[in-house]
């Protein structure tokens, strides 16, 4: 089966600088997945070479069933670079010209451009989109990426210079484009953006990917677990062994909260019941992803990058 | 037909610069003749070959910078994320170069005919020098864009100039030829250049583009910031 984005063991290098080390991700059919890291992770390096703007140093990879940087399956493609720029004229004459390069034409054209254009929010009166705001461009770039119809949409940081109903906007768009089955592939630094829409998310840190899943899984990997409990004495003998993770006491509504390692999880709730409390819920706590995109990126202390390299 | 989509924007970013060219040869003519009404034939031949240098600098200089520009402010981005091979690329580039100098001659061969015509000396000369410039005009464009590939911008214009420059002073090669029999036309030169040398401009100019476009096809866009 051929994945609508594929990127195999391709890495890229600069001279000396490594900027993307052996990427080997794949995007499924309808799905949204998020592509963050820090600056200078290799992110942008990785769409411009599946976009064919760079050649790979070693590694490969396909979209739509064909190599990167094939024309064949650009036409079929969504693309909105991070920083999009356009030619003099018109909003209009923008998204036409990337109809027509896309193999657009009259008559679905003419009334898919006025929809874009209703739909994004664009000036319809002619006005020069090079004087257009950083954001008005952006939706601009939006609207030159969805004219064709695209069943991938590959988009670089896409909600960076939009404003809050904007950003709601983009975000109905990407929802709608993966109930239509079509795939998105977004980098962002935006990460509770990623949270609310991504179906997986891939960790890319100094070239390297560095974890890429299911957000649940990704989110849920802490190792610990929220526990509520109603109804108890928190200096009850019972619940001893538990009160150094207890975490905010609500004696008024006789609440108690603890936050303990997920193996504890089972008796201390058997401790509460002991206790004569009633649990009101147990969940495994989530950290979101900007707790882990620090936790992951954070340099390492220098015995642990020793302990690692032996 | 993709290439000539992206012919109009390429030309409309210059606009102005290309209307004060394109009004050059005309503004000169307009000049030349409310000083004297009945110029003498060597003064109007001297300003034809300087209007003739002028034409084929245009196409240097465009066809030099058409590229390093684009990828300086990323629209090449916006332009190769679409279905359109590179070298249709190179070609609307090429294309947005060359046509300038399509509407410069214009200009050239009216403004031109009119002079000679108020000279009295016959008129075929500026026509021979229009044809002339075309094909130059194409070789000199794939030529800076060869160059606009793999060096910056100015340095792209001077390796374009000095080629030229070098293949007319020493009338190597047929594009040397063409541009020898431009700098040393007269009004007793029966036609300049010959059939061959016009045709093998051209076919050399082909050679070189299709040599620019395999180069460009294997290379990584210069993008600034990247």
């Amino acid at each position: 089966m051929t994945h609508p984005l594929e990127f195999q063991e391709i890495s890229k290098q600069y001279g000396k600088l490594l900027a993307l080390d052996r990427l080997s991700l794949t995007v499924e059919p309808g799905e949204i997945v998020g592509f963050v890291g820090p600056n200078g992770a290799g992110k942008t390096t990785a769409i411009h070479l599946a976009m064919g703007f760079l050649r790979a140093t070693s590694g490969k990879g396909q979209m739509l069933g064909h190599p990167f940087g094939d024309p064949a399956s650009r036409v079929r493609i969504g693309f909105l670079p991070d920083a999009p720029t356009v030619f003099a004229g018109s909003a209009e004459a923008a998204i036409t010209l990337a109809a027509r390069l896309n193999n657009v034409h009259d008559p679905p054209l003419r009334q898919r451009v006025g929809e874009l254009i209703a739909t994004l929010g664009l000036p319809s009166n002619g006005r020069d989109a090079r004087q257009f705001s950083r954001g008005m461009q952006q939706r601009l770039g939006l609207a030159q990426a969805l004219i064709n119809d695209p069943q991938l949409l590959i988009l670089d940081e896409p909600t960076s210079a939009l404003d809050p109903p904007a950003v709601v906007e983009v975000r109905g768009i990407l929802r709608q484009a993966r109930a239509a089955g079509k795939s998105v592939f977004f980098s962002s630094h935006q990460l509770s953006e990623v949270e609310q829409i991504c179906d997986r998310v891939a960790f890319l840190h100094e070239g390297r990917l560095l974890r890429c899943g299911n957000l649940d899984e990704l989110m849920s990997t802490a190792d610990a677990t929220e526990i509520l409990i109603r109804g108890v004495d928190a200096s009850s003998a019972a619940l001893e062994p538990f009160a150094r993770f207890a975490a905010t006491p609500d004696s008024e509504r006789n609440l108690l909260r603890w936050i303990l390692p997920s193996a504890l999880a089972r008796p201390a709730i058997e401790a509460a019941w002991t206790a004569g409390g009633e649990l009101v819920y147990s969940r495994p706590l989530r950290k979101t992803l900007e707790e882990l995109f620090i936790e992951w990126t954070a340099p390492r202390p220098a015995s642990v990058a020793s302990e690692a390299r032996r | 037909m993709k290439a000539l989509y992206l012919v109009r924007p390429l030309l409309r970013l210059n606009r102005w610069l290309l209307l004060l060219l394109l009004l050059w040869p005309y503004a000169m003519a307009a000049l030349t003749l409310i000083g004297e009404p009945s110029p003498p034939p060597d003064a109007v031949l001297a300003l034809l070959k300087e209007e003739c240098f002028y034409g084929i600098a245009l196409v240097a200089f465009t066809g030099a910078y058409l590229l390093g520009n684009e990828q300086r402010s990323r629209r090449i981005i916006t332009v190769l994320a679409r279905g359109i091979h590179r070298w249709q690329y190179l070609l609307a580039l090429l294309l947005a170069a060359w046509i300038p100098l399509v509407l410069y001659l214009v200009g050239f061969t009216l403004s031109g005919s009119f002079m000679l015509h108020q000279a009295r000396v016959p008129i075929h000369l500026v026509f021979d020098l229009a044809v002339l410039q075309l094909v130059v005009g194409l070789w000199t464009g794939t030529l800076s864009i060869f160059f606009s590939i793999f060096l910056p911008s100015i340095l792209a214009s001077l390796a374009s100039g000095g080629t030229l420059a070098a293949l007319a002073f020493f009338s190597i090669s047929a594009p040397g030829r063409l541009l020898a029999a431009t700098t040393s036309a007269t009004f007793t030169t029966a036609g300049l250049g010959t059939p061959s040398d016009l045709a093998w401009t051209l076919a050399l100019s082909a050679i070189v583009f299709v040599a620019s476009c395999a180069m460009f096809a294997r290379r990584d866009l210069n993008l600034s910031g990247e």
